[in-house]
């Protein structure tokens, strides 16, 4: 894995160094540096406009286009809601409504003490799971909107909001 | 320096290694009598018709083989894919690796996904007489039986299906385990309908393991193409089996190759499409996650048969596991010399790169998923020319699903004629489905293309307790069809104007409300839409407006024949699959389940689901009055009267915001959401 110093220039020349002749797409550059910082930080994409080339206005256009790219950071722990047909069908939009409930979101999703980005994704491939639940990465299968309260205070006693 | 050479020379009969010292050939080297082969070669070489196995594939297959069917030691398989994972399958194998008395007769290994993901976490427990014995739903305290099976090597209890190799000591896929005992029906009748010829190794062998696939016979395709074929008998070979692409068009594989083949072109280039937007779908990923050679060797045969030296593979980020195992099987595959310049001694050299994509479902559409590729927002651009004659960059490009490329391997290793055994005329071999939603057995199941609706529903997936509605079948830009007896095949599918698309099958039953469903659907499209048609991007953002409508109580009749009427354009006058196959759904829906667009223009729903067209009531004979709704509704629109029994419950219909956590948590059922006159 790279190693990022933080806000230098030549960071992602070192990105792209490191990627394989055949990887070294743009989207590949800006993903790698998103699973880095958790966002896309404003120095990055003025690095990336000059190491490819693309006007910084074009370069926005782009990060804007990918549901999956934030420009902005996001909270300590990552929740994400499978919206996907079997989960859908299965009751995930409940579960949504009910973490949104429980939590004070911004328009980002994410709560004001930033413990927290609550999203929605499309299917995450485990359907047979449904209704599904990414926590940090990590999938929860077969999630009722009922559960959600204690799993928000078991992330919550694990927090540690000076990290 | 010493190193292994080829000697060109010998090239069409396979490959003679000789011994190099600084560069000068030793002669001497080369009446070295042959080595022994290992006794998977001749297995192979008879089973599968291949001969002249290349040294490097002879010795790996060998390695492999005593990973994979060890003559002295048990070997304990545990599902690692992601839905294994996501079911606890990382501690149990971190509790059974950590087990230091199995030094000298037990392995453990991480395998991928056999497709029973009802039953997750599973453990399959090979003994050294070539038994496998499967333990579904491993939770915590069920490591025992299996403990005891590795070290006893004979059944205990808890174990759910005993399979036995057919000739003990060979496994070349799941075809070659037959079933010695059955336990636990669930899991036996979930196999017995499939053919596993694609995903044949799923579930078996270790997919970050090279040697192991190679003892199933893996990348002997690849070496006889590249050693005793020419490029044409593999567009050949492709084009005969009939194989049609698995992405969701169904088109030719074999006209699809031939078209770049023919192209003048130096640079050519192949893409594996595993974006797999579908929602509802995850064949492509199970099979990266699982069984990762067998999609690279798919590639490099393509690349092969249109003398492409460049090939990518482009995932979608929320696959990290897949894009992790891919990438590792790439390494592997380079450092044993089966990628990168003149591969087995051939004049063949090939690179494969991944390409993450960052979530955005029209990318998976190809001429958007190009711009991707060329640093562009991911925007469909109009065909012709298709990318077979002018894709990345401008080059000929033969872009193939990841599912389409696992059939090529198969096929050049057994032909054509037997690949036809399998399907239909029109739609030959087989095909994998994503089975879920609300049947008891979901999973990954493969089977041959034209089997009925009712076989895979029924018998594999397990008939559900509750009577089922319909299927929602290929992802958003499929259909929703009532369930009854026909075929899975891309013919009949089209009749019913749906689509196979990339094989979700996601069973619905009465409590689904198809009209909420469409609507989600289409909301998923509106959201995707890259914006470059007018049509496409507002007109699905007001078609889900109006579906909205019906669910929220505020539609008519005039709304049933708008959505109607948008739909048509929208179909008509998008430019992109995208947009003109979003609206399957809706007229899928309005074709065979009108009625309830009309029920909701009413004010009713009839599965009693739409939280604005319901109202909750209380079952009285259930009610043991618990008060546990009571104390769980976060709006307090539960009241109670006093007294005691049922009859003191009171909803507030303005408070309650149809949350359902009442419904949800009602030990008895004793709550119920009706709808309609009823209410
Ligand atoms: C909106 C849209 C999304 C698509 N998504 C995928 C996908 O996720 N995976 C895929 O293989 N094909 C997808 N396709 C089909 C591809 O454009 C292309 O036809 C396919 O990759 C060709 O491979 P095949 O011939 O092996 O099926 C999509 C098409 C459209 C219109
Ligand atoms: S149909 Fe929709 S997704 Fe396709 S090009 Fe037009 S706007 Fe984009
Ligand atoms: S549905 Fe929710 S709000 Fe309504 S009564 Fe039940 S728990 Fe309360
Ligand atoms: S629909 Fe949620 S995991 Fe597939």
């Amino acid at each position: 894995m790279t190693t990022f110093e933080n806000g230098q220039v030549g960071e992602i020349e070192q990105v792209f160094q490191a990627l394989a002749g055949t990887d070294r797409q743009v989207v590949n550059v800006l993903n790698t540096i998103q699973e880095h910082y958790g966002y896309l930080p404003e120095q990055s994409l003025h690095d990336v406009s000059r190491q490819f080339g693309i006007p910084l206005a074009n370069l926005y256009g782009l990060v804007s286009f990918f549901s999956g790219l934030r420009t902005r950071p996001v909270g300590r722990n990552q929740i994400a809601v499978c919206c996907g047909t079997a989960c859908y069908a299965r009751g995930s939009e409940k579960v949504f409504t009910r973490l949104k409930e429980t939590m004070q979101l911004d328009a980002d999703g994410t709560s004001e003490d930033g413990f927290v980005t609550i999203s929605k994704v499309p299917c995450v491939g485990a359907c047979s799971l449904a209704p599904v639940l990414s926590v940090n990465g990590v999938l929860e299968g077969k999630i009722k909107p009922l559960q959600v309260t204690a799993r928000l205070e078991e992330l919550q006693r694990n927090d540690s909001p000076s990290d | 320096m010493i190193a292994p050479a080829i000697d060109p020379t010998a090239l069409k009969g396979g490959i003679t290694a000789g011994l190099q010292i600084d560069g000068r050939m030793l002669s001497e080297a080369w009446t070295e009598p042959a080595p022994e082969r290992a006794p998977i070669v001749d297995f192979l070489t008879s089973r599968q018709g291949l001969t002249d196995i290349p040294d490097l594939l002879a010795d790996l297959a060998a390695k492999g083989h005593e990973l994979l069917c060890p003559g002295s030691m048990s070997r304990i398989g545990i599902g690692a894919a992601t839905c294994g994972l996501a079911a606890g399958a990382g501690e149990r194998a971190a509790v059974l690796s950590a087990r230091h008395d199995f030094a000298n007769h037990t392995v453990v290994r991480k395998v991928g996904c056999i497709g029973a993901c009802f039953c997750e976490p599973l453990v399959d427990v090979r003994t050294p007489d070539g038994r496998h014995y499967l333990f579904g739903k491993v939770d915590k305290s069920g490591t025992w039986p299996i403990i005891h099976t590795a070290k006893e090597q004979r059944l205990q209890k808890g174990a759910w299906l005993v399979l036995r190799e057919r000739e003990p000591g060979f496994l070349t896929s799941f075809d070659d385990l037959l079933v010695e005992k059955v336990i636990n029906h669930d899991l036996a009748d979930f196999f017995a309908c499939q053919r596993r010829l694609i995903s044949g190794n799923c579930g078996l062998i270790d997919p970050e393991n090279l040697a192991e696939y190679i003892a199933t016979g893996g990348y002997f395709a690849a070496a006889k193409a590249l050693l005793e074929q020419q490029p044409a008998d593999l567009i050949a070979e492709i084009a005969a089996s009939g194989l049609r692409g698995r992405g969701g068009g169904g088109f030719p594989t074999g006209a699809k190759w031939e078209m770049a083949a023919k192209t003048g072109s130096s640079t050519k280039i192949v893409i594996a499409n595993a974006d797999e937007g579908d929602p509802g779908a995850y064949m492509d990923r199970t099979l990266m996650e699982s069984d990762p050679h067998r999609v690279l060797e798919g590639i490099m045969l393509a690349a092969y048969a249109i003398r492409v030296q460049q090939a990518h593979i482009f995932i979608r980020h929320e696959y990290p596991l897949a894009i992790r195992r891919m990438r590792h099987a790439i390494t592997s595959a380079r450092a044993a010399g089966l990628l990168g310049n003149n591969i087995l001694g051939s004049d063949f050299s090939l690179e494969i790169g991944i390409t993450t994509n960052a979530g955005a479902f029209v990318c998976g559409e190809e001429t958007a998923l190009l711009s991707v590729m060329e640093g562009k927002r991911g925007e469909p651009s109009r065909r012709p020319p298709y990318p077979a004659e002018a894709g990345l960059n401008g080059h000929p490009t033969v872009i193939n699903n990841i599912e389409t490329f696992a059939n090529v391997p198969w096929i050049m290793t057994h032909g054509s004629a037997r690949y036809r055994e399998a399907g239909t005329a029109a739609s030959p071999g087989t095909k994998i489905f994503c089975l879920t939603g609300d049947v008891s057995r979901s999973g990954f199941v493969e089977v041959p293309l034209g089997i009925g609706v009712t076989t895979v529903i029924e018998k594999i997936g397990g008939a559900p307790p509750d009577p089922i509605k319909a299927i929602q079948i290929g992802g958003p830009s499929g259909g929703i069809v009532p369930y009854g007896s026909f075929n899975l095949d891309y013919e009949t599918m089209a009749a019913l104007g749906g689509m196979i698309g990339s094989g979700g099958l996601v069973v619905l039953n009465n409590a689904c409300c198809l009209v909420d469903l469409v609507q989600h659907m289409v909301g998923f499209m509106a959201d995707e839409s890259c914006g470059r048609c007018l049509i496409c991007r507002d007109g699905l953002a007001r078609l889900e407006q109006l579906l909205h409508d019906l669910t929220e109580h505020r539609g008519n009749d005039a709304t049933v024949s708008a959505i109607e009427q948008l739909s048509h354009a929208i179909c008509n006058l998008s430019l992109c699959g995208l947009g003109r196959s979003a609206v399957h759904p809706v007229f899928t829906t309005l074709r065979f389940f009108r009625q309830e667009y009309e029920q909701h223009a009413r004010g009713e729903c009839p599965a009693a689901y739409c939280s604005a067209l319901i109202r909750l009531k209380i079952v009285p004979s259930r009610c043991t009055d618990n008060q546990i709704c009571y104390e769980l509704c976060p709006q307090r629109a539960i009241q109670l009267d006093p007294g005691r029994g049922p009859e003191r419950y009171r909803f507030d219909h303005a408070q309650c915001t149809r949350c359902r956590l009442c419904l949800d948590s009602c030990p008895h059922g004793a709550i119920v959401a009706v709808s309609g006159e009823d209410t």
